[in-house]
């Protein structure tokens, strides 16, 4: 039942990123880029979800992303659910301290998106032929490090730490 | 095929279950672009965030405009000073223009010329854009109600945004000029020939002339060609001079006209379809503006 519960927090948590994604930072990009909002709540919620749950919720919000968003449907399911069985085989190294939090959220952000560029560009979106490639991968992977505080805060205090299940 | 029922197998198994499910899904959208499910899951997710977004959008306009004002209150008194020079400037062109207007009506009585088209446009505001930065679409607040149909030029007051490429019964989705999947039949005003744009994801276009005979110059106005969208709305202007050279592709890149980082209303161009073309008259020829910086920084 608590199981559950988390699983439908985390889905609220990735439709309020998903709504902020598409209008906040409709408005607000600083060097014309947005954060990777969605793909940070996943890392987020992931950390305290069974495995098979964090994947589920990994790829809903990557089937939702694909919906709202302008590419082929399953490019961000895609990306979503690799980023989630990352977090969930890597998030036993949090205990590490605040420097490894930030290297692990930078280098799945800048994993993931450049996983979607290279899957983008096998299903004809042109992604990584882009100039501002390197932008694209970099300042969301800076946005979501800045983000992480706010976002892994709200994501502990609904899902509460405390039933944190680690992969077996 | 994943016999032994540990969990770490379980994880694993649908980790690759839903891998192949997302290519799968990719596949299968891309095989059946514009007349599959997918279209229809899109229009279902588009009508029913819609609301979601738009009490957001409500909610966060006003406060990221405060925002936006605080920040830029140290620049007011400089842009103050510019602003002032600029309308002295102006109502000096205007004088000009007011001038020039006259002697444009009288020609045009004299040639007995209908003036230009007035094409039917809606209005609409920006409510929404992509789920993230790769993204090149934006979303409006009218839809198949409104006249609103695919394949429609999107503008702002300053040329193409793009086109419309998704609709559904109150919003539509518009696909931005940067999209690299996006090209564009157009003229290059000064030289009269014709290439295609592409997107390139950035404020910078690519532009390819495949029967090029003269050579374009840096800020060169490149509008639409009339193939697909009317004729003569600014596209951008070059940003490099190029030489066109016999069986070679001129290629060189165009500085969008319209500001994409700041797009909060466009006009959808909704009386026009590519049949009109033949009857379109001979688009005036249009001076790059003085903002226009093709050297700059993207906007």
């Amino acid at each position: 039942m608590r199981r559950h519960k988390n699983t439908l927090i985390a889905l609220g948590l990735v439709l309020i990123a998903i709504v902020l994604q598409t209008t906040l930072f409709n408005q607000v990009r600083p060097f014309a880029i947005a954060p990777a909002l969605v793909l940070l709540t996943v890392i987020a919620c992931a950390r305290y979800l069974e495995p098979e749950a964090a994947l589920m919720v990994g790829f809903t919000a990557g089937i939702v992303s694909d919906l709202v968003g302008g590419s082929s449907l399953g490019l961000w399911a895609i990306t979503m659910t690799v980023v989630a069985f990352a977090t969930v085989k890597l998030r036993h190294y949090e205990v590490g301290g605040v420097l490894v939090v930030a290297a692990g959220i930078f280098g799945l952000t800048f994993a993931g998106q450049l996983l979607y560029a290279i899957v983008g560009t096998l299903f004809g979106q042109g992604t990584i032929s882009r100039p501002d490639l390197w932008k694209q991968l970099l300042f969301p992977a800076l946005w979501n490090v800045v983000l992480a505080a706010p976002i892994f805060w709200v994501s502990t205090l609904t899902m509460r730490r405390d039933e944190r299940r680690w992969a077996l | 095929m994943f016999p032994t029922g540990r969990r770490f197998d379980r994880v694993t198994a649908l980790f690759m279950s839903l891998l192949a499910a997302g290519f799968v899904i990719a596949t299968f959208d891309v095989r059946t672009a514009e007349t599959g499910i997918a279209d229809t899951m899109r229009g279902g997710a588009a009508t029913l965030l819609a609301p979601i977004q738009r009490g957001a959008d409500l909610v966060i306009s006003p406060v990221v405009s405060f925002f936006d004002g605080i920040s830029n209150l140290a620049g007011l008194s400089d842009e103050n000073l510019r602003l002032q020079e600029q309308v002295r400037g102006l109502e000096l062109r205007l004088r000009e223009t007011s001038a020039l207007e006259r002697k444009v009506e009288e020609l045009e009585a004299i040639n007995d010329l209908a003036p230009p088209l007035e094409l039917a446009s809606v209005s609409a505001r920006v409510y929404s854009s992509g789920a993230s930065s790769f993204d090149h679409v934006k979303y409006i607040l009218k839809g198949i109600d409104d006249g609103i149909a695919i394949g429609q030029a999107v503008i702002d007051e300053r040329g193409l945004i793009g086109r419309v490429d998704a609709v559904t019964a109150s919003t539509a989705r518009v696909r931005l000029l940067t999209d690299p999947v996006v090209s564009v039949g157009v003229r290059v005003q000064q030289t009269n020939e014709t290439g295609v744009v592409t997107g390139l994801g950035t404020a910078t276009l690519r532009l390819d002339m495949f029967d090029a005979t003269t050579p374009v110059t840096r800020g060169s106005v490149v509008v639409t060609d009339g193939s697909r969208f009317p004729p003569g709305i600014v596209v951008g202007y070059v940003t490099e001079s190029a030489d066109a050279e016999v069986n070679f592709v001129l290629q060189t890149g165009v500085e969008t006209a319209a500001r994409f980082s700041k797009i909060d209303y466009v006009k959808v161009i909704v009386g026009w379809s590519p049949l009109d073309a033949e009857v379109e008259l001979e688009p005036t020829l249009i001076e790059p503006p003085s903002f226009v910086n093709p050297a700059g920084d993207p906007q």
